[in-house]
């Protein structure tokens, strides 16, 4: 986190932090030759600790020319992953699925939290027109530049207009997908407060929800008209509603067991708590085929609104922040398919831009009829560029349901997802500054007087 | 169990261990080494219940590692302090003297052992085998934990003289496991592209290498201590040591424990660092309890195990009547002092584990049952003989406790 208003790290200090750690990859690439036990990548536990390393120091230096510390975390994964230094191979990023969903499960919880019920009814006109006008938009006029698209994509060449229609279709939810994880991801960092931080906040959390909605009743349209002969079913509305409501159920009752917890124990613990309720909560909840993530999001939202608990709650989980968010994000740059990026990058770019200015325009009309601030009206659009696992997540059980395209459409979505991953932070962090939203931003700096308990 | 099961049960031991090794309170609780949850685990292990399965138990080992290897960054922080101050250097030799008197005899009675039975020798016993189970053992068996000095002063309120320096050479010990370990580690030659190193070298240049990662990582730290980047710093260059360590076949604790000496090395930091560091009490106990629950039972493992253990008592009595004679505060205390100091903890289980994942089959077994079976004999045997020897020297005071004392320091050794 910036140093804030306490005295800011020198540039010195930042260049010969990234000096060190340059020597040191430098160090480990060598120590592959040197040493032939070494193998070809860095291995599991020593990945971990050089996406750490190389993200904390990035994003501290980026911080330099005011990007976001996500965009610092998202390049170290890239730098070291499988494409470029390959010193976190395919294997450790496959051994830290776990690990990525005990952060993700960690930041639904902090994003439940997050959520104000004050706030959530006194926003609640700007949030319900712009879900209007942002979803009604993005999922059609991107379905629409999908379809003109089609002589740039090679895997509809044998797809009749209809079922390119319903591909489109499908293309268009993954479009009005946003990324909870990358804003709460800079609203860690900046500690914004102001109606654009509120807004971005209720919007993004709440659209998990209308994204799993979009996606099933897309699903049953889309279906006939790609796969010719299958018949309209509303099966999926069925198990939605089991899903949605069960999961809803099960995160409040996560919640009142946390809420009971905190009350007898107060926060002693909790980060330990939390961990072991991540980790094993997102297994078993994935076998039993519900949503964790919202799960963790309501559990987070009834401790907040639900009691007096919040505040420890929520200071539990900012001070895993950090580590947490740099681990996601540098598997998740790790992630990112270069190969693919580079051969898709123009389409994807048509997609990017496509979706960039629709949410601009959505903003603009959802910003008139909710008779937002200028402030909001303006940059509203900013926090809802940013895309990752949701997307990608929808991408796969696309190409699960459609396997004839499923491969094409993915490493299209790879690629688009990819661009909106490294542009939405730096976007939502420009909005954020120019607002004046991040004035207090997050002091995190020990000014001496340290509690030592052994050198008294 | 199910592997998911088996977490569940690792977590519930590390939050115990929360209250148990660092519960706010900060009263005196629990037992002086941890030997409860060392059985806990052996019964709940393939030795006796079968609870936790082998197959769990292999598909946890990344966490043991990392375990491991941070508990001994730990110990690289906080060496050269005990009770919250600066070990005496003299004091701290001693306990370098003793440590390496009861390794060279743990590993005498083991040869002892195998050259009057030499059926007890574990399958496929090599020369390298040989050396790697004597020095594993003489590691795991060397040193005295500090634990049972915090907890003499937290339960007892113990404080005097010769309890300040055998806390002094309690403190200075640590150093002898991790050397012995460096060097069984490097039994096994790094090869490189132009050979392999010397094992002297090889065995120097591990807490080396871990010392100059710890110096980059205080440089990092800069002149503003920011948390979220000393949380980065210490986590990234401390997994990247423990991994490192795992690839290349290095000591799971000489590099990670010159890490932590590398970090508290430039004194800008060094307080905040090791305040904010310290995190054994959500490593002590599970580390304890997988401990117990590796630790196997077949073939002639429980007999070198045994012996191994034998010898150490008697070293420790041998090295406490040295002590006696040698230390006017001793004087009082009498010629069986070096009861007292047959306390092992987190770190012979440290070593024992190491061993156990680097040398797998009947040597690393032995050398994992051996640091077991001391905490749970030094359980029995240290507290109170430690008690009684500092009640001879008057320097027991049970109604001046002063919990809290260095008690983030102590556990982690």
């Amino acid at each position: 986190m910036s140093a804030g208003g306490a005295a800011p790290r020198p540039l010195g200090e930042r260049l010969l932090e990234a000096a060190l750690v340059v020597g040191l990859l430098a160090l480990l690439v060598g120590a592959r030759r040197l040493f032939p036990a070494a193998g070809a990548g860095a291995g599991t536990i020593a990945s971990v600790g050089i996406l750490l390393l190389g993200g904390t120091v990035l994003a501290n230096l980026l911080e330099l020319v005011g990007l976001p510390h996500l965009t610092g975390y998202l390049l170290a994964g890239v730098a070291t992953g499988p494409h470029v230094l390959g010193m976190v191979d395919h294997q450790a990023v496959a051994d830290l699925e776990p690990v990525n969903q005990l952060a993700l499960s960690l930041i639904a919880l902090a994003g439940g939290a997050e959520l104000r019920l004050a706030s959530l009814k006194s926003g609640l006109r700007s949030l319900a027109w712009a879900t209007l006008w942002q979803n009604l938009l993005v999922l059609t006029v991107l379905a629409g530049v999908f379809v003109a698209a089609r002589p740039l994509l090679p895997f509809l060449a044998d797809v009749p207009t209809a079922g390119v229609v319903g591909v489109a279709l499908l293309w268009g939810v993954m479009a009005v997908t946003r990324s909870p994880s990358a804003t709460l991801g800079i609203l860690s960092q900046t500690r914004a407060k102001g109606p654009l931080a509120t807004f971005t906040l209720n919007f993004v959390m709440s659209s998990d929800v209308v994204v799993v909605v979009l996606l099933a009743l897309v699903m049953t349209i889309a279906r006939p008209l790609v796969t010719p002969g299958s018949s309209l079913s509303l099966g999926a509305f069925r198990e939605l509603g089991v899903e949605v409501l069960g999961s809803i159920s099960l995160g409040t009752t996560l919640g009142l067991f946390l809420v009971a917890y905190l009350r007898l124990l107060k926060d002693r613990a909790l980060v330990l708590v939390l961990v072991a309720l991540g980790l094993v909560f997102t297994q078993l909840f994935d076998y039993l085929q519900f949503d964790w993530l919202l799960i963790f999001m309501t559990a987070g939202f009834i401790v907040q609104n639900l009691s007096k608990q919040g505040g420890p709650f929520v200071s539990s989980i900012e001070s895993m922040g950090e580590v947490v968010y740099v681990v996601f994000f540098g598997v998740a740059g790790a992630h990112l398919d270069l190969p693919v990026l580079r051969v898709l990058w123009p389409v994807a770019l048509l997609f990017v831009v496509s979706r960039g200015l629709t949410s601009w325009v959505a903003g603009r009309v959802a910003s008139h009829f909710a008779q937002d601030a200028p402030a909001l009206r303006r940059w509203g659009w900013a926090g809802l560029v940013s895309q990752a696992g949701l997307a990608l997540g929808i991408s796969a059980n696309i190409q699960s349901e459609f396997p004839a395209f499923g491969a094409g459409l993915g490493a299209l979505a790879v690629a688009t997802v990819a661009m909106n991953e490294m542009v939405g932070p730096v976007l939502f962090k420009v909005a954020l500054d120019r607002c004046g939203e991040t004035a207090g931003e997050a002091e995190d700096v020990e000014a001496g007087g340290v509690a030592e308990a052994f050198e008294p | 169990m199910t592997a998911l099961g088996f977490l569940g049960l690792l977590l519930v031991a590390s939050y115990l261990g929360g209250f148990l090794v660092g519960g706010r309170t900060g009263g005196p609780r629990g037992l002086a080494s941890g030997a409860g949850v060392v059985l806990l685990g052996f019964v709940a292990g393939p030795a006796v219940l079968d609870l936790v399965s082998s197959d769990s138990l292999e598909l946890f080992s990344p966490l043991v590692q990392v375990g491991v290897g941070w508990l001994a960054m730990d110990v690289g922080l906080v060496f050269g302090r005990v009770l919250g101050r600066p070990v005496r250097p003299l004091s701290a030799l001693w306990g370098v003297g003793v440590a390496l008197v009861c390794a060279a005899g743990v590993a005498g009675g083991l040869v002892l052992l195998l050259r009057l039975v030499p059926q007890l020798a574990p399958e496929g016993l090599t020369e390298r085998g040989r050396w790697v189970l004597l020095l594993g053992c003489g590691a795991a068996l060397s040193e005295t934990t500090r634990s049972v000095f915090r907890w003499a002063a937290e339960r007892y309120g113990a404080r005097g003289p010769l309890f300040a320096r055998l806390a002094d050479l309690a403190a200075g010990d640590d150093l002898v496991p991790v050397a012995l370990a460096a060097v069984a580690a490097a039994l096994q030659p790094l090869a490189t592209r132009f050979g392999p190193l010397p094992l002297a070298v090889d065995a120097a240049v591990q807490p080396l290498a871990g010392w100059l990662l710890g110096l980059a990582a205080a440089a990092m730290l800069g002149r503003v201590f920011q948390l979220n980047v000393f949380r980065g710093v210490l986590l990234g260059i401390t997994l990247i040591a423990i991994g490192s360590s795992v690839r290349l076949g290095l000591s799971l604790l000489a590099v990670p424990f010159g890490v932590g000496l590398g970090l508290t090395t430039p004194s800008r930091h060094r307080a905040r660092v090791r305040a904010r560091a310290i995190s054994e009490r959500f490593v002590v106990l599970p580390l304890m309890f997988l401990a117990g629950a590796m630790t196997s039972v077949e073939g002639p493992v429980p007999w070198l195990a045994a012996a191994a253990v034998a010898a150490r008592l008697l070293f420790k009595l041998l090295s406490g009547v040295g002590l006696w004679a040698a230390w006017p505060e001793a004087r009082p205390a009498g010629p069986a002092l070096g009861a007292g100091l047959a306390s092992s903890g987190a770190l012979s289980v440290a070593v024992g584990l190491s061993f156990a994942l680097a040398f797998p089959g009947g040597v690393g077994a032995s050398v994992l049952a051996a640091s077991t079976l001391a905490v749970v004999v030094g359980e029995l045997v240290a507290p109170p003989s430690l008690r009684r020897a500092l009640r001879k020297a008057g320097e027991l005071h049970e109604a001046t406790a002063e919990p809290g004392v260095g008690r983030a320091v102590e556990a982690v050794s």
